[in-house]
């Protein structure tokens, strides 16, 4: 063998063994990495935690393309598992895009209060969990989802499992807290009226606004009670007024900083065991 | 006059008779007048010359006649309208928008008073389960399409499938038992769905929904704010079955066959056949056929290097498509733009090759610039002139981009398969397709956040035309300059 060949083939193992070190480095980061991200899906929730190989969904927008296209940029693309999906309630906005979901990742449960509805959205939705066979539970206050890694997820709200028919939707929707660390964080779904209808209200640091800012959640009250260091709207151009201009006021009053989807994309926040909490990250 | 002469001249009648009507609708009595004053002629100067204009002439005269009225038909409001009942039959595969289901339906026997000829596009629930080639007994008080903005013709878009009606709220749509026909349309369309399952499991979206745009057509797959950035940077087109894809796949198929062991021409038939086939797989859709028509005729021009052949074989592809439906002409962006772009490719190609030196690092690069540009120059003014846009990057883009657009579909496809075999096999092509695949997503998000990425424009079509009149100068003149050069070297030796 001339030794230019020699050198090649050194150079060659020399920078194959660097890719695999990188390589391996960077799957141990990613695999110790959480992140909460509010995906920018346009008039509508959609709230993705990520752990490693391990994903969570609080609802899943209103469009399947919109959903999966903000999904992909997060998800490395080998990655084809969502673990646990939680719908708040069945409203087309936060359930719309769970049927495309369904179609092109594989599902392994799928989380709701019980609660029905007669909309395209949710009767799609539940032709999809049917054809992939998804675990589905129902769930109430008191369940509690744990991450891998650190970090939990507990439902404070409904306090039981609703039924099939609801006349009004959002007053069901889940009220979950997401504990990581030192950080806590309240994502209320489209919940009216929070301060009457959660039993304990306990401060946490950031909030995800109920109900796209609407000036019937997110009261003065609850925001004094609740102390929030920042807020999260997911909002997306609409015809409801979304976000209200009062539940801004409020929340400017109390000095909360305000981060929103339709202005500033996916807000993503990443929590490390080093800092035990969560920080908000572009 | 050569008989290839008489050939173009006879297409070229016949095309011009279908632009003239699509444009102008001339009044009856010109026609006749027209008419009678070339018999005139004929019989004044009885020479051969002059017979070699009756049958341009008379197929000008057709195209005219052909098109005026199918645009009198759904334009002047021949159309019945009213509540129609009946067996109809899915002749769509449906596609999934927003807030409904669109699906075109023709009718096959009606019990109301009037049974439609031209087709119904129905924009059924998002929770019909319907597929290609369903029977359905259908009931609806169909509306004729409406023209929403003063800019888009929306009823002559639709007129050029031959729709004339929409159904927005059907009172009855029950699907019957499925018969033949209907079965073997609903196989016909399996390796479409399996291909488009395979994409979207093997690859994350946008990324899915552009391979997917790439090889089997469509631009539905992707969320709105990409396609429009695609429309940004001029690079719609590469989601769209066009001739482009078409020439590209075939290319794929000769090399397969020559490294099967086949000859150059064997392979060649070797690629029509998987040209065929791929039209198959995407369910044959009329613009897929098209595009297939174009592209074989741009691919066997440019494996041949014969201009004149190529000019010929698309304009008799233009003629028959045309005779099939002549409001594509003027309705249909996709025809004209596959049709430009083809002719540049056939014309360009021969003058580039001949022109750049043979060997030199970089050479296939340079070719594809030449190329892109001059394609670029038969497809801006169009795009210009159609949507009131003009992206000052497209050229920039589609000379960096569209290099990487064949390995993308190469690998995609090696990915489908290896999916189709065993799911996993799939990790390394699906691995280097996204690759590619994130390079041009990620090249067109950046650019649709560029300020004055995109420019309205709005012109008067006499300069469109006056635009192609100078093309087509330029073309005659290097074809006699390269002729004379030609003449000159071999007097020289």
């Amino acid at each position: 063998m001339s030794r230019q060949k020699v050198y090649c083939s050194f150079l060659v193992l020399v920078l194959c063994t660097v890719c695999v070190f990188v390589a391996i480095r960077w799957i141990d980061a990613y695999q110790k990495t959480t992140e909460v991200i509010f995906l920018n899906v346009g008039e509508g929730d959609a709230i993705l935690f990520s752990q490693g190989s391990n994903q969570i969904f609080i609802d899943g927008g209103r469009s399947g393309k919109d959903l999966l296209a903000r999904l992909g940029r997060h998800l490395p693309f080998w990655d084809r598992t969502i673990e646990i999906v939680i719908a708040t309630h069945p409203d087309a906005d936060h359930i719309g895009g769970f049927a495309s979901l369904l179609s092109a990742y594989r599902v392994e449960k799928f989380l709701y209060t019980g609660a029905e509805s007669k909309t395209e959205a949710f009767v799609l939705l539940k032709r999809a969990l049917v054809e992939n066979q998804t675990d589905i539970l129902k769930i109430s206050r008191g369940t509690k989802v744990e991450l891998p890694g650190e970090g939990d997820i507990f439902i404070e709200y409904p306090l039981s499992i609703l039924p099939e028919e609801a006349a009004e939707t959002n007053t069901g929707s889940i009220v979950a807290r997401f504990t990581y660390g030192t950080t806590q964080m309240l994502f209320t779904g489209d919940l009216p009226s929070e301060e009457k209808m959660l039993p304990d209200i306990r401060p946490v640091d950031i909030l995800k606004v109920a109900h796209h800012g609407s000036r019937y959640s997110t009261s003065t009250d609850f925001l004094e009670r609740l102390m929030p260091q920042e807020a999260v709207i997911s909002v997306g151009k609409n015809s409801y007024g979304h976000p209200s201009p009062d539940v801004l006021k409020r929340l400017e009053e109390k000095n909360v900083k305000i981060r929103r989807t339709d202005t500033d994309g996916d807000t993503r926040y990443l929590c490390t065991e080093i800092l035990a909490k969560c920080v908000f990250a572009r | 006059m050569s008989k290839d002469q008489v050939f173009l001249s006879a297409c070229l009648g016949y095309i011009g008779g279908v632009f003239v009507g699509s444009f102008f609708v001339p009044p009856i009595w010109s026609l006749i007048l027209g008419t009678a004053f070339f018999i005139a002629l004929l019989i004044a100067f009885p020479y051969k010359k002059t017979f070699f204009f009756i049958i341009p002439s008379i197929l000008f005269l057709s195209g005219v006649v052909l098109v005026a009225e199918s645009v009198d038909h759904f334009r002047e409001g021949t159309l019945y309208r009213g509540e129609v009942v009946g067996t109809f039959r899915v002749v769509s595969d449906p596609e999934e928008k927003s807030f409904f289901k669109q699906v075109i339906i023709q009718a096959q026997s009606c019990i109301s008073g009037w049974c439609p000829r031209e087709k119904i596009l129905w924009q059924a629930p998002r929770t019909t389960d319907i597929v290609i080639g369903a029977n359905i007994a259908f009931s609806c008080d169909v509306e004729l399409p409406r023209n929403f903005d003063p800019e888009f013709d929306y009823r002559m878009f639709l007129a050029k499938d031959n729709i004339g009606y929409v159904c927005s709220k059907a009172s009855q749509a029950d699907v019957l038992s499925e018969d033949n026909q209907a079965r073997f349309m609903r196989f016909f369309f399996l390796p479409k769905r399996a291909f488009e399952n395979a994409v979207n499991k093997s690859l994350p979206q946008p990324e899915a929904g552009l391979a997917a745009g790439l090889i089997i057509g469509g631009s539905n797959r992707l969320p709105e704010t990409l396609k429009q950035g695609f429309v940004i940077a001029g690079l719609s087109h590469i989601v769209a079955i066009s001739g482009y894809n078409i020439a590209l796949i075939a290319q794929g198929f000769v090399i397969i066959g020559i490294a099967l062991g086949l000859w150059r021409r064997q392979a060649l038939w070797f690629a029509v056949i998987g040209i065929i086939l791929f039209i198959f797989l995407v369910g044959a859709p009329a613009s897929a056929v098209r595009a297939g028509v174009m592209g074989v005729c741009a691919f066997m021009a440019l494996f041949f290097g014969r201009v004149s052949r190529g000019i010929n074989m698309l304009l008799f592809a233009g003629v028959v498509m045309l005779l099939f439906q002549p409001l594509l002409l003027r309705y249909d962006i996709g025809f004209q733009l596959s049709f430009l772009a083809t002719l540049a490719i056939i014309i360009s190609a021969p003058y580039i090759d001949q022109f750049i030196p043979r060997e030199f690092f970089g050479r296939s690069f340079l070719e594809i610039a030449l190329l892109t540009f001059s394609v670029e120059l038969f497809v801006v003014p169009i795009i210009a002139y159609q949507f009131h846009i003009f992206s000052p990057f497209a050229l920039i883009m589609n000379i960096l981009l569209l290099p990487l657009v064949p390995y993308a579909m190469g690998v995609t496809f090696i990915s489908v398969l290896g999916f189709f075999i065993l799911p996993g096999l799939h990790i390394l092509p699906a691995s280097i397709a996204y690759g590619l695949l994130r390079i041009i997503t990620y090249a067109v998000e950046r650019l649709s956040t560029v300020p004055y990425a995109v420019q309205g424009v709005a012109f008067h079509p006499i300069l469109l035309l006056l635009w192609y009149a100078f093309l087509l100068s330029v073309i005659l003149l290097m074809r006699k300059y390269s002729t004379h050069k030609y003449v000159q070297t071999e007097s020289v030796l």
